[in-house]
């Protein structure tokens, strides 16, 4: 079925009885920029699924490299009658309990974003929604529940270019942020919250009682998808943070606040060791840092924007990072 | 550590001290008002004053300084006297020897007969 489909074709004009034979066969294969990604499935919601939220992802044929190669197929035995579940495969070993069936999207999409956490070692991968504007990125590293794939979403749909909502994927040798586009991936309160600030946005189904409560996603737009391979030199560092009712506040942090933020937040400080430690110690002093409460989407962005129309560009401060040996450190001999 | 000796041969007594040294790999970069360490032993950041710093980097050196020879350099950093500081730098050997920024070792016997 592989050559009848048009590497120029997008998902959603792929439509979802092609897509599903594409899945159910060699796999559709989604180039989201940092990673690309083959998806092999047998389940029948799948393709509808995808098309919601990957739409203006090309299914890709021709590329002969992928990173990671992941299956979601109907669980065997006679539960399938039952409840019907769909399992996660990654490069051939299941890595989590199976989730029902139609729920294969969020699946999909949380054992993806776990393998791009473990694997992807030749960056410094922050846990952090990053977006793009004058070619340069705000980076937001937090922990769960502080509004950040919200805020990232919210941004996305004021004209900044979204990155990743969940990875601030910085590549120290060429010293910029790589896009790891994905829709984002909105929780119970926030789902409403951005339909009511931009009516427009483009959400997939709302998936309900899954582990972290009911679950959407918002499509990244036909412009992000065909900029995923567009760095952004380091521009802002925000460490947002909801709070129902506040007033919105934006103020600087001193840079050791930055830096353990950062540390705190990056998936593979640890493994890094020394270049993880220069990865951020560069991005710290190429980067103003500040601290954002917020309650109110609509003035969170607008107050975001107004300072960041008001910061000098700073991106080509930041030094480029020599993983091998690095610059010399202040003290100690840098040895690795 | 003592060799004893036997018959006509001279006793020698042999003494040995601690010394400490900067870790290998370790690196120490100005942080605002704060100063970011990094142990490759733990993999972890530590977060020190100027004082700690300026005693890492007193430690730096090719080879291992004394618990005095550290406070030596310590005080003339701080313009104070050795015996002033030795309390400080117990405490910061105390931090560093666990975190993997500092090592002990065994330095060279001296002898003396």
């Amino acid at each position: 079925m592989s050559e009848v489909v048009d590497p120029a074709v997008s998902l959603r004009l792929l439509g979802p009885e092609l897509l599903r034979h594409t899945l159910a066969r060699d796999g559709v294969k989604l180039d989201l920029g940092l990673v690309r990604l083959r998806v092999q499935s047998d389940e029948l919601s799948l393709p509808r699924q995808l098309i919601d939220v990957y739409g203006h992802f090309a299914a890709e044929q021709s590329s002969p490299w992928c990173d990671m190669h992941v299956s979601l197929l109907r669980a065997t035995g006679p539960r399938r009658w039952l409840r019907p579940q769909v399992r996660f495969i990654a490069d051939g070993h299941t890595e989590f309990e199976p989730f029902p069936a139609d729920h294969a999207l969020p699946l999909m999409e949380w054992g993806v974003n776990w393998l791009i956490g473990r694997r992807m070692n030749n960056m410094l991968l922050l846990h952090a929604g990053a977006l793009e504007r004058d070619g340069r990125a705000l980076v937001m590293p937090a922990l769960p529940g502080s509004g950040k794939s919200t805020l990232s979403a919210a941004l996305s749909l004021r004209g900044w270019r979204l990155l990743s909502d969940e990875f601030g994927a910085f590549d120290p040798v060429a010293g910029a942020f790589r896009p790891v586009l994905k829709p984002v991936a909105l929780k119970n309160e926030s789902i409403e919250v951005i339909r009511r600030f931009e009516p427009s946005a483009e959400l997939g189904p709302s998936f309900l009682k899954t582990r972290k409560g009911t679950v959407a996603h918002l499509a990244p737009s036909l412009a992000a998808v065909l900029r995923r391979h567009e760095t952004a030199l380091p521009g802002m560092l925000v460490l947002p943070r909801w709070r129902a009712g506040s007033a919105t506040v934006l103020e600087p942090i001193p840079p050791q606040v930055a830096f353990t933020s950062l540390a705190f937040n990056a998936f593979n400080y640890a493994v890094l060791g020394a270049k993880g430690f220069r990865a951020v110690m560069s991005l710290v002093r190429g980067m103003s840092a500040w601290r954002l409460e917020y309650s109110d989407l609509e003035d969170a962005t607008a107050r975001l924007l107004d300072l960041w129309q008001r910061q000098p560009a700073q991106a080509s401060a930041v030094p480029r990072v020599n993983l091998a040996t690095g610059p010399a450190p202040f003290i100690g001999d840098g040895a690795t | 550590m003592a060799a004893e000796g036997q018959g006509t041969q001279p006793i020698l007594r042999v003494s040995r001290s601690i010394g400490y040294i900067l870790v290998s790999g370790v690196l120490v970069e100005p942080l605002g008002d704060h100063w970011a360490a990094f142990s490759p032993a733990s993999g972890e950041s530590h977060l020190i004053n100027d004082t700690s710093a300026a005693l890492l980097e007193a430690l730096a050196g090719q080879s291992p300084s004394t618990l005095g020879q550290a406070c030596e350099a310590l005080a003339g950093d701080l313009g104070a006297l050795p015996a002033e500081v030795d309390g400080l730098v117990r405490e910061a050997f105390d931090t560093f020897l666990p975190a993997g920024l500092v090592r002990a070792v065994t330095l060279p016997a001296a002898t003396t007969s």
